[in-house]
């Protein structure tokens, strides 16, 4: 009988144990920094880094997406990693805006951490504006058209000057 | 009266047999230094001596307790002694501000004006005997003839200092309840460079002016002093770096006793009741010049600009049926970064029962939207309304994520 009391008291306790540690336990996200802003000219991508972290002490699935429209210009290297309890990791973010138009563009990348141990699963997350500030690509001045085909009519001119003395 | 009290000192004296002379020495804390790495392990020692130069081992009760960045409390044991210190120690893992509290209390101390020459190679007038006093043992052939008892008083010392795992020394400025303590109201890190204000308090509060003395010490020839306001307040001019040994005691006339006449004198000694009889208190706050532990890099963590958690990381609704109500589920959201920040909620499940019956703070979920500044916390209380017409059964799997962005 004692012994069973005692079996009980430990189960109890053990059950406690368990859903305390089921209860208090917290779950959080860390991102650095708060917001994005680009200045990207047209045709060049550009890389950026976010720093994301655990600040707490379970492990948690991260995820890190963003807008679907702007899936072909954004690419996240590593966008779903797990972080230990306080850990952080750098994630790198490519822009490479596919569009001939300037101008400001408007997204969000979304870093969500996740409690894998629950059927309603819950989450902490962070919505990164970017603003894409795309400006158009200036050309340098040797590789501009008009200034090229200026300096082939200069060449062509004196060709025709020099074989013109030649044959006076 | 006279006679009773020098039987009580004989027979005492006799069952203990400990009779001694010592001068009133000074204990402080000491630490390696004031800034240290996160996980650093911090060695604690305690000594006793005059003008920061160690002298020995505090003797009798000693004790220090350690007062951690999240507010707790723990007592720090001892790990060695040796002549010259007490020793502990700890490991510095959170982020922020120790501070390390310590109280020596001593034997007993009598301290007999003996008149000039009676202390052999002292220039001093005063000898001090440990513990009780058989004044029939004790050899008075040098003493003066108007020698008495200046004081018969239990010394409690009162100890203090802070490391820092961040060197941020926000903080310093709280009062951590000792009995006697010195408060820092400037910035520590600025000591050395000027003007320095301290506060002193007994018991919570500020003794009337005049009653504490003041006394920052870097050296034997290094000393100020200033005498406490009664706000408890003085100013040290602190014009050299280094460390410094800043401690308060009495000015003059001492408060946690009385004065008494009924102690052994000389023949001719007419002074009266002028015996000082009860407690003394020193408090002694250890003070570092800022520099690096043994790394000699500088360290400073800076806070993720968006950081925040949720506590519990788990709901249960329990069971319910169609059109119940469930009981509320508490959450606690605590800003921990740099920004404040605007909070709101998305559910996604495929049995809609959460999206059409989350309720936060009694409104559907997709309408709660709340902002928390940062270092602050919200609660959200969240119930689950079963739709009346759900035809669905079992375990209900869903997703609900407590969104956050930077205002500004």
């Amino acid at each position: 009988m004692k012994f069973k009391i005692a079996e009980i008291g430990i189960l109890s306790i053990l059950c406690y144990i368990f859903i305390f540690t089921l209860c208090v336990s917290a779950i959080g996200i860390g991102v650095n920094p708060a917001k994005l802003e680009l200045e990207i000219k047209n045709g060049e991508s550009i890389q950026k880094n976010i720093t994301i972290s655990n600040p707490d002490n379970i492990d948690l699935v991260f995820h890190v997406y963003t807008d679907d429209e702007f899936n072909d210009w954004i690419t996240i290297a590593d966008p779903n990693f797990s972080l230990g309890p306080y850990q952080e990791k750098d994630v790198y973010i490519h822009f490479t805006p596919l569009t001939e138009k300037v101008g400001t563009f408007n997204t969000t990348i979304y870093a969500v951490a996740l409690n894998p141990n629950s059927n309603l699963k819950l989450g902490s997350g962070v919505k990164i504006p970017v603003n894409i500030n795309l400006e158009k690509a200036t050309t340098s001045f040797y590789t501009n058209p008009v200034i090229i085909v200026l300096i082939l009519i200069a060449l062509v001119l004196i060709y025709l000057s020099m074989r013109y003395r030649r044959n006076s | 009266m006279e006679h009773k009290i020098f039987i009580v000192f004989a027979m005492i004296c006799a069952v203990l047999g400990t009779i001694g002379m010592a001068s009133a020495h000074q204990t402080w804390m000491e630490i390696d230094a004031m800034c240290v790495d996160l996980d650093a392990n911090v060695e604690v020692r305690i000594t006793e001596g005059h003008n920061l130069v160690s002298e020995g081992i505090p003797p009798y009760d000693l004790s220090a307790e350690l007062v951690e960045p999240d507010g707790s409390i723990i007592t720090l044991d001892k790990t060695a002694e040796d002549e010259m210190y007490w020793y502990s120690n700890f490991e510095a893992d959170q982020v922020g501000l120790y501070t390390i509290l310590g109280e020596h209390v001593d034997a007993y101390s009598c301290k007999v004006y003996t008149g000039p020459g009676s202390r052999v190679n002292s220039n001093s007038h005063y000898s001090y005997f440990e513990g009780e006093v058989n004044w029939d043992e004790i050899d008075k052939s040098r003493w003066a003839d108007d020698w008495h008892v200046v004081r018969y008083a239990k010394p409690y010392k009162y100890l203090k200092t802070f490391v820092s795992t961040n060197c941020n020394f926000y903080g310093t400025d709280n009062a951590f309840e000792q009995k006697f303590e010195i408060i820092p109201v400037d910035d520590v890190s600025t000591l050395g460079t000027g003007d320095f204000e301290f506060k002193v308090l007994f018991d919570g509060r500020p003794l009337p002016n005049g009653t504490v003395k003041l006394t920052g010490t870097k050296d034997r020839d290094t000393k100020v002093s200033a005498i406490c306001d009664e706000n408890g307040r003085a100013v040290l001019p602190i014009n050299a770096d280094g460390d410094w040994l800043i401690s308060a005691g009495a000015a003059g006339d001492y408060w946690d006793g009385a004065y008494d006449g009924d102690f052994p004198h000389g023949d001719n000694y007419t002074g009266g009741a002028t015996t000082f009889v009860g407690n003394t208190y020193s408090t002694a706050l250890t003070l570092l010049e800022i520099r690096e532990s043994n790394t000699a890099t500088m360290r400073a963590k800076i806070r993720p600009q968006i950081q925040f958690n949720m506590n519990p990381s788990y709901f249960d609704f329990g069971e319910l049926d169609p059109g119940d109500l469930s009981d509320v589920e508490t959450a606690v959201i605590q800003n921990l970064g740099s920004k404040d920040l605007a909070i709101s909620v998305s559910v996604e499940d495929t049995s809609g029962l959460y999206t059409a019956g989350l309720q936060i703070d009694d409104t559907l979920w997709s309408e709660y939207e709340t902002e928390i500044p940062k270092d602050n916390f919200t609660s959200l209380d969240l119930q689950l309304h079963v739709p009346g017409d759900f035809v669905g059964s079992g375990e209900m799997m869903g997703t609900i994520i407590i969104w956050s962005e930077a205002i500004n």
